[in-house]
């Protein structure tokens, strides 16, 4: 266990090191704030309601479409075809710490990361609805929020072991990258071709969340999904380590 | 004594038909064994091999008793690397990167990290970034790295490339003292003939994948006057047994 804790801390470490991720980190925080602001200003003019109570949410769309998946793909990029072809992965495994430890201490990182990412927005949004939000009389439902956030980890969490799983393929991060983006547009495209197709395809719950707040759908349907979202986990997890522990480095 | 390392049979065979075929190797404690071999003989691989880096056809190794494929932890726990070339994090200073090797050592103490710098001498480099670093720095931060969580073994693959002539004598003297005051055992990767004869008190030609000769360096050069004329000898013989 003390090598799987000095893996994660590691990992969280060289991903703090990394200017990147503290720039998408001071991007995530002031984005809210930013848009926040603009629909305050912007409420006299168009008739917008600045930061109403499902402000939380309306951000939670914005980053579980766009910016968490692309913070994981940069964030992916490094920790598996940029280590292979800048030769830093060996620095990794040339310590007392098995490969699947530290293939399991890549995957938590990105985990908390994500997590992190969450909390900062959860915190920023609700703060802005507070400063600058309007009094139509709305109440913040905090457990919803709170499970709507979750669902939210989860979904994105798992969509990161599926693109952990195509990283096993490249040697080179920007090839992955590229990969990854159009691998994402045409999967979020795709559905709309294609019925059924966001069934069976973890980049269509990035929305997920939305099924934990409706009222109508029942116990039964939301168990089925999130089985689907952890059995698809779990499944690209297995795939993604079984490459990685063949890699020769 | 029972041996620190132990090599058996050892083959790996690459797509280009290079790699190494059954190597047998043991070394024991306060071992000082220099690998030699011409570019492609193998050398990389075999330490690649002893370290789990990549995977064997044939034959197993086994590190303090522990085989590396079943118990990796326990075997790499006492052991200390340098393989390939000296790369690094480069947006990461020198203690910076030195402190994520610590972690996995938990045992260790806080002024360990000084103390190697100072041995290599890159104490007033610390904070500076890896990118800013000159290949020799480098290298000497991947020795600093190798003997951070005070190993029992340490391998080294050419570990003086890079070096000016001070770095060198630095990292001969470096190997010295850790060898007669904490009995640590070197496996040496290296073309620096002469540094590897005033070194280690066992050589390993390793020839075309084969280790061709092996043993004390007092037995083996005796009727030749220096290891690098026994070695061209080695080599030429290994040649010629190629041919027939």
């Amino acid at each position: 266990m003390i090598s799987l804790q000095a893996g994660i801390r590691n990992e969280l470490l060289l991903m703090l090191y990394r200017r990147k991720t503290m720039i998408f980190f001071v991007v995530a925080a002031v984005l809210p704030i930013l848009l926040a602001m603009s629909f305050h200003a912007l409420q006299p003019v168009i008739g917008l309601v600045a930061a109403s109570p499902s402000f939380p949410i309306q951000m939670l769309e914005l980053y579980t479409l766009f910016m968490i998946p692309l913070f994981l793909f940069l964030a992916i990029a490094d920790l598996f075809p940029q280590e292979v072809s800048a030769r830093t992965m060996k620095l990794t495994l040339l310590r007392p710490i098995t490969r699947f430890r530290a293939f399991a201490a890549k995957l938590l990182a990105l985990g908390m990361a994500i997590a992190a990412m969450l909390v900062l927005l959860a915190i920023v949004s609700l703060l802005c609805h507070a400063a600058i939000g309007t009094s139509d009389g709305g109440s913040i439902d905090l457990i919803g929020y709170g499970k709507a956030y979750i669902a939210g980890f989860l979904s994105m969490w798992a969509l990161s072991s599926l693109f952990v799983f195509f990283a096993q393929f490249f040697r080179s991060a920007s090839g992955f990258l590229i990969f990854s983006i159009i691998l994402y547009a045409v999967a979020k495209v795709f559905p709309f071709f294609v019925k059924g197709f966001s069934s069976f395809s973890l980049t269509s719950y990035t929305d997920w969340y939305l099924v934990w707040l409706s009222h109508s759908v029942s116990a039964g349907s939301l168990l089925t999904s999130t089985l689907f979202v952890i059995s698809g986990m779990i499944l690209f997890f297995s795939l993604g380590y079984l490459m990685f522990e063949r890699k020769e480095v | 004594m029972e041996p620190i390392v132990q090599v058996r049979d050892l083959s790996k065979e690459y797509r280009n038909k290079r790699g190494i075929r059954n190597i047998g190797l043991e070394l024991r404690k306060g071992d000082i064994y220099g690998l030699l071999g011409p570019n492609g003989a193998g050398k990389t691989t075999l330490l690649k091999l002893m370290t789990g880096l990549i995977r064997p056809d044939r034959g197993a190794v086994s590190l303090f008793g522990h085989d590396i494929e079943q118990s990796f932890e326990p075997a790499m726990r006492r052991v200390g690397c340098m393989i390939e070339s000296a790369d690094f994090y480069d947006y990461v200073t020198a203690s910076q990167y030195l402190k994520l090797v610590s972690n996995f050592y938990p045992e260790l103490a806080k002024e360990r990290i000084g103390e190697v710098l100072d041995y290599v001498g890159l104490s007033s480099f610390a904070q500076d970034k890896i990118r800013n670093y000159s290949t020799g720095m480098k290298q000497k931060l991947a020795l600093a790295a190798a003997v951070l969580p005070n190993p029992e073994l340490v391998l080294l693959d050419e570990p003086t490339n890079g070096l000016d002539i001070e770095g060198i004598v630095l990292f001969r003297e470096l190997v010295k003292r850790l060898s007669e005051e904490h009995g640590i055992t070197f496996l040496i990767s290296s073309h620096m003939i002469h540094e590897l004869e005033q070194m280690c008190n066992r050589i390993g030609i390793l020839y075309n994948g084969t280790l061709v000769q092996e043993g004390q360096v007092a037995e083996l050069l005796t009727g030749s006057p220096s290891l690098e004329q026994y070695y061209i000898e080695q080599l030429r013989k290994a040649k010629e047994g190629e041919r027939q």
